[in-house]
């Protein structure tokens, strides 16, 4: 008998929330009355409920998005992708030379064949040779060239007046370089009684500090959006 | 287990239902609005940049990039409404894309709810060119022909017959590029918009990304950046302040503010509680 | 050969598109944007990928009766379910089986689509990571312990620019704030970012020289 208990209680539990779903909405007006938001919120709820811990209901709503996210992947590739910029063109446009790029595009289909799965390395190689090749130049110059540029420290940034953005910009080189020096001599020489490291793991750990500060706002935002609309939504207590 | 002891070992189901009261709480109390707001500069840079933006010459056009999905919704999608109002207000050409495939339907909800509210015409006033497949491929191609990457709009309408598009050809015609991320989708335009193409560029990123980003103001590639939830709240007010300040719009962002200082505010009480009890148990030892 | 071909293909269109980038020419910016929009055209079917994985991975479980197999049929049908609905539903002009929604006749899949979109996809998606905080407050107060200096330096930056953010219309404190955020953070993540950068150049030349190959699978 008390095996069955907790069955019980969720079976109780699904059809009150079901009943509630139903009827409450016209006795309570404040409550949501377009019935799909009470479906969100449950199902809200139910992610919340590995909180407590894991739990069979959890694991239907995780594997539930899973596969709604991936289906509506699937059909918006299908709309946007496929038809909209290969099989549109090429039946209706008659752009015939799109044949190609299609053709090896399948090639990525071969993954379901075993004996021809060899083939999908075509468009992979394909797409990895360009897409590095493009990239070379174009991160030295966004990043090397440009930070480098940025990290000079120039006779215009002390004023008359106001020497401290010359000030901090020395500062700021002498992180930049301490922190790169941080890097390459850990690998060497495991040791961190190297001055320069010493000096350069400060600013290290200043900036990974303010990066914890600003994750943990981050996440605490995301779960500010999720009781706005429990609260809003779905429960009516703070104003639409 | 003494008392110091028991302080450094609290059931982790007590911290959060304590952090999800310091959420709910302030919620439910309706806090005022503050009377002034204050913008940090990587927020106001943006708006002043678009304030410069004409929207009858070359460069007249803003393009938004929504590359961010649902789960970051609660940071992002503020600011993406507070700029899509201001570019609303300022009648500029307005362009709505995607990267990741989830981002089209939250540009689309959002436009057809601010259009709605500020009388703007689909095709006329902006369009939703929706998501293509590679996006170095996507952002690149851009710079050449944007019609070429997206033959038609998301509801599959070719881009020629929308007038909205008229006189937009590339990224020489747009005045503003930003995408809103809560990834490292940022970097991708810097280094295959911006770089390129030379075209001003502009980020609205979740607080994690926040840290990372600030070499890339330092350098000038970004015109600015919106910094989480508080830079929406921000720029919400920047806008409303300046072009809507009679109507009844809902600030998302400015709503939540005092739940977010609380919970913060607990978390620093925990760690602080955390360390009193390592500091007194290590002494006893 | 069947490792040469994709390795020689890697090498040749890494190095011809090295080179475009220097070559202004109009037959190169042509050859470029097409060969950009062929890229798009072949990402179109890349999806079968992650397809194949998932369904893979979901029907193995069944078929052996892993661990939390009784979950997998969920997945497999929400996603079935999910991709014909909306491959029905989004098809310009779909009137089948009209229902009013909002005054509008739309279709049902239509309906549907934009429902499961909705009020399914999104709040899961979205608290999935907003359970993230009630995470991170547990795993600050459980070990973000001050034992050494370096520890001691992490505390007090996080402390800052929380307090920021908290009393951000007390002026010194958010101005402590941004001088943290624009001086030894930006120091320490254009290091890191410089690092990081020769590094991915370095092995983006991996890729193309052949060096690095583990895009081209096992041995076979």
């Amino acid at each position: 008998m008390k095996k069955w208990v907790p069955t019980i209680i969720f079976l109780a539990l699904a059809l009150l929330s079901i009943l509630a779903l139903i009827f409450l909405p016209a006795f309570l007006p404040q409550l949501a009355k377009n019935r799909w938001v009470w479906i969100a919120a449950y199902l809200t709820l139910a992610i919340f409920s590995i909180l407590y811990r894991d739990n069979p209901i959890y694991r239907v709503a995780e594997h539930l998005f899973v596969g709604i996210a991936l289906g509506y992947g699937l059909a918006l590739t299908w709309w946007l992708a496929l038809w909209q910029i290969a099989l549109q063109p090429l039946f209706v446009e008659g752009r015939l030379i799109l044949i190609i790029p299609i053709a090896i595009g399948l090639l990525y289909f071969t993954r379901l064949i075993p004996k021809a799965s060899w083939l999908i390395r075509i468009p992979i190689s394909i797409t990895l040779g360009f897409f590095s090749g493009v990239a070379i130049p174009l991160i030295f110059q966004a990043t090397i060239f440009e930070h480098t540029k940025a990290s000079l420290v120039l006779p215009q940034m002390f004023q008359p007046g106001n020497p401290w953005p010359g000030i901090w910009a020395i500062v700021l080189l002498i992180g930049i370089l301490t922190t790169l020096a941080y890097f390459f001599f850990s690998r060497k020489e495991k040791s961190v009684l190297n001055p320069v490291s010493k000096v350069g793991i400060v600013f290290i750990m200043l900036g990974f500090g303010a990066t914890f500060g600003l994750t943990v706002m981050s996440r605490v935002s995301l779960l500010i959006g999720r009781v706005q609309f429990l609260l809003r939504e779905w429960l009516g207590i703070i104003a639409q | 287990m003494n008392f110091w002891e028991k302080l450094g070992k609290i059931d982790r189901r007590i911290i959060y239902m304590v952090l999800a009261v310091a959420v709910i709480v302030p919620l439910i109390l309706t806090v005022k609005l503050p009377s002034k707001v204050r913008a940090m500069p990587r927020t106001k840079n943006i708006f002043d940049h678009i304030e410069n933006i004409d929207p009858n010459g070359e460069r007249k056009a803003i393009l938004l990039s929504v590359d961010f999905d649902p789960q970051t919704e609660p940071e992002l999608k503020p600011q993406l409404e507070a700029i899509i109002r201001h570019a609303f207000a300022r009648n500029i050409p307005l362009m709505v894309m995607a990267i990741p495939i989830q981002g089209t339907d939250i540009g689309l909800e959002v436009l057809t709810r601010l259009a709605e509210e500020h009388n703007k015409e689909y095709g006329i006033d902006y369009v939703l060119l929706g998501w293509k497949p590679s996006p170095v491929a996507v952002i690149l191609g851009m710079g050449n022909f944007i019609n070429q990457v997206f033959p038609t709009d998301y509801f599959g309408t070719p881009l020629s017959e929308l007038p909205v598009m008229k006189g937009i050809r590339n990224y020489d015609n747009v005045g503003l590029v930003m995408d809103f991320t809560g990834s490292s989708y940022y970097m991708a335009w810097v280094i295959y918009a911006h770089t390129p193409y030379d075209v001003p560029v502009a980020t609205g990123v979740t607080s994690v990304s926040v840290a990372d980003i600030y070499p890339f103001l330092g350098s000038k590639q970004f015109v600015g950046m919106l910094a989480g939830m508080k830079a929406g709240a921000e720029y919400e007010r920047l806008v409303k302040d300046k072009y809507y300040p009679d109507k009844d719009i809902f600030l998302r962002g400015t709503q939540a503010m005092p739940a977010l200082s609380a919970s913060l505010l607990v978390i620093i009480l925990f760690v602080i509680i955390g360390n009193i009890s390592y500091f007194a148990t290590r002494r006893k030892k | 050969m069947k490792r040469r071909i994709p390795l020689t293909i890697t090498l040749v269109l890494g190095i011809v598109m090295m080179i475009q980038f220097f070559i202004p020419h109009q037959f190169s910016q042509d050859f470029k944007n097409t060969a950009l929009e062929w890229l798009r055209v072949m990402g179109s079917f890349a999806f079968i990928i992650g397809l194949a994985s998932f369904v893979t991975h979901h029907a193995t479980k069944i078929r052996h009766k892993k661990e939390g197999w009784v979950y997998s049929p969920i997945a497999l049908g929400a996603l079935v379910v999910m991709a014909v609905v909306g491959i029905i539903g989004r098809a310009p002009n779909m009137n089948w089986l009209p229902v009013t929604f909002q005054g509008q006749q739309i279709s049902v899949f239509t309906y549907l689509f934009a429902n499961f979109y909705n009020y399914m996809m999104v709040p899961l998606g979205a608290t999935m990571f907003s359970v993230l905080a009630f995470y991170i407050a547990s795993a600050a107060y459980r070990s973000f312990r001050a034992k050494s200096l370096v520890s001691i330096l992490l505390l007090v930056a996080a402390f800052i620019i929380m307090l920021a953010i908290i009393f951000y219309n007390v002026l010194p404190l958010g101005d402590f704030g941004e001088w943290l955020l624009s001086v030894p953070n930006m120091a320490a993540k254009r290091g890191i970012l410089l690092g990081a950068s020769l590094g991915g150049i370095a092995t983006s030349l991996k890729i193309i020289l052949g060096i690095e190959r583990g895009y081209i699978g096992g041995t076979k």
